[in-house]
């Protein structure tokens, strides 16, 4: 379970102070899926990076099944918006990479790999270079060697939102049929509204000027979600309901949180 | 530089043609046994090249020429890691580099020889200090390169310090590591030259100046020639081993 209390952030900016995340209270489960939504500037990917360790709150605290969070672990398994895949080694290399730093010997350490690419449906690209992938291609494979982590919480920042819509969905399906394979927390940020209706339990919105949580969406579509989920009527209720909220929610003309001198 | 491998063959070896055409018509009109013609430098060059003097001095050249640049680099790639990652070595480099960096190292040659003698160590020295600030800072850009996603990655992976230098630093800077070699290499063989001069009768620098001194300037001329194409050939060495090793960054050559 992780909880967070009261947890804000500011920044100091020159000579003056940004407040990017005031005062939030969260609690998610283990196992749950959680969208984080919201315009750009209202504190989500602060929130994820507190979450991960990366980033301190300057009050409040971020526990994980009660232990407070000091920084990185590999409990928490981060995948960027950018796949962050060290060009310099082959896929199925920058798979076994956690493990090599874990200290498994690289014979296991490639088989396991593999194993982890045959998962993401990348089987047939272990020995392809970065550079050779596509964009959706290379999240997998991000995906595979955050996985190799075995992380219980998976951090996701924007992972999808440079691709293409087509892809983009595929990539969403893909993530569900994981997810629900596992037992993995999910936080999964995103500024696009049906794709965190689409992927998420629930429906954590943020607004801006300061960044906080404005309401906690409880989504009630069936489980397990295949594609066939998308043709769900409620999702238009959903849709529409999340859209008033993130239009009405006061913005920040600066669209980069609220500032305090 | 790489003028080299661009444009077509036919204007690369007219503009050759045009040079070495006017030095012969300038040596013949001068008439100035100075200025030697174009087959009496051949001829000395052949000259040199059969007795194995030649071979024996380029030898010397290179030996200490590498050897202070192998000592350069390895001094410079660590000094420039350091810096780049630790702000404590970062402030005590700082001054340092900015320094050194303008000061001709060459001044410094006198009491190279006093303390390490007129022999082949002096050079490499000497050698070895005028590469370490070309090294040092294109080491430093290298490893500032690492993108900081790439280093939330390593720390999310809990990769200790030497993981990070070998995995994802070293990486990172290589490309910066073999600009820095393209830019020590004329240095390097300028200083061995020039410290050649002066010194125990080794190398290329020290054929030069014997033959300048005896009016032999044909000699040297072909002396020269060798200096320029060993230059030539540790450039395209490195142009060669970086597309090598920097394969992921393909059609980015210097």
């Amino acid at each position: 379970m992780i909880e967070l209390k009261g947890v804000a952030k500011t920044f100091q900016r020159g000579d003056h102070v940004v407040r990017a995340v005031t005062s939030v209270d969260l609690t998610i489960e283990g196992g749950e899926f959680v969208t984080v939504l919201g315009p750009s500037g209202c504190g989500k990917t602060t929130l994820l990076h507190m979450l991960g360790g990366f980033e301190t709150p300057t009050k409040g605290t971020v526990t994980i099944d009660g232990q407070v969070v000091t920084g990185p672990g590999r409990d928490r398994g981060m995948v960027f918006q950018d796949a962050t895949l060290f060009p310099w080694r082959t896929v199925s290399a920058n798979v076994a990479w956690p493990l090599e730093v874990n200290g498994v010997p690289k014979r296991a350490a490639r088989l396991q790999s593999a194993a982890l690419l045959e998962k993401v449906g990348l089987e047939k690209f272990g020995n392809a270079f970065p550079g050779e992938l596509s964009g959706g291609m290379r999240q997998r494979a991000a995906l595979a060697r955050t996985l190799a982590m075995e992380p219980s919480v998976l951090l996701m920042d924007e992972p999808f939102g440079a691709l293409d819509a087509q892809t983009r969905e595929i990539m969403q399906e893909e993530l569900m049929r994981l997810w629900q394979e596992s037992d993995l927390t999910v936080i999964f940020i995103t500024h696009d509204i049906s794709e965190a209706i689409f992927l998420g339990d629930r429906v954590i919105v943020m607004g801006v000027s300061p960044g906080r949580v404005i309401e906690d969406f409880k989504v009630e579509l069936d489980r397990p979600r295949t594609a066939e989920a998308r043709n769900d009527p409620r999702i238009l209720e959903y849709r529409s309901h999340l859209w008033g909220l993130l239009a009405h929610a006061p913005s920040s003309p600066s669209g980069n949180g609220s500032q305090i001198t | 530089m790489d003028n080299i491998s661009r444009g077509s063959l036919f204007l690369k070896v007219l503009g050759i043609c045009v040079v070495l055409g006017s030095w012969q018509t300038f040596a013949i009109l001068s008439n100035n046994p100075l200025i030697p013609e174009l087959q009496t430098i051949c001829l000395k060059f052949l000259e040199l090249a059969r007795d194995g003097e030649l071979a024996a001095h380029a030898k010397s050249s290179l030996l200490n020429g590498f050897a202070g640049l192998s000592i350069a680099f390895v001094v410079a790639t660590m000094c420039g890691f350091l810096a780049a990652r630790s702000w404590v070595f970062d402030s005590m480099l700082h001054p340092l580099v900015s320094l050194g960096y303008p000061v001709p190292k060459l001044a410094l040659y006198p009491m190279v020889i006093l303390i390490l003698g007129l022999g082949g160590e002096s050079r490499t020295a000497q050698v070895a200090l005028e590469c370490f600030f070309p090294l040092f800072v294109q080491s430093y850009a290298g490893a500032k390169a690492v993108r900081p996603h790439m280093e939330w990655l390593a720390r999310n992976v809990d990769a200790g310090s030497w993981r990070l230098a070998k995995d994802v630093i070293l990486p990172t800077a290589l490309p910066f590591l073999f600009t820095g070699l393209r830019i020590a290499i004329p240095i390097m063989l300028i200083v061995t030259t020039v410290t050649e001069f002066i010194g125990d009768s080794h190398g290329l620098g020290f054929l030069i100046a014997r033959s300048s001194a005896y009016f032999d300037t044909a000699s040297a001329f072909a002396v020269v020639a060798v200096l320029g194409a060993l230059g030539l050939l540790a450039d395209r060495l490195v142009v060669y081993s970086r597309d090598r090793f920097v394969f992921w960054e393909k059609g980015t050559s210097l």
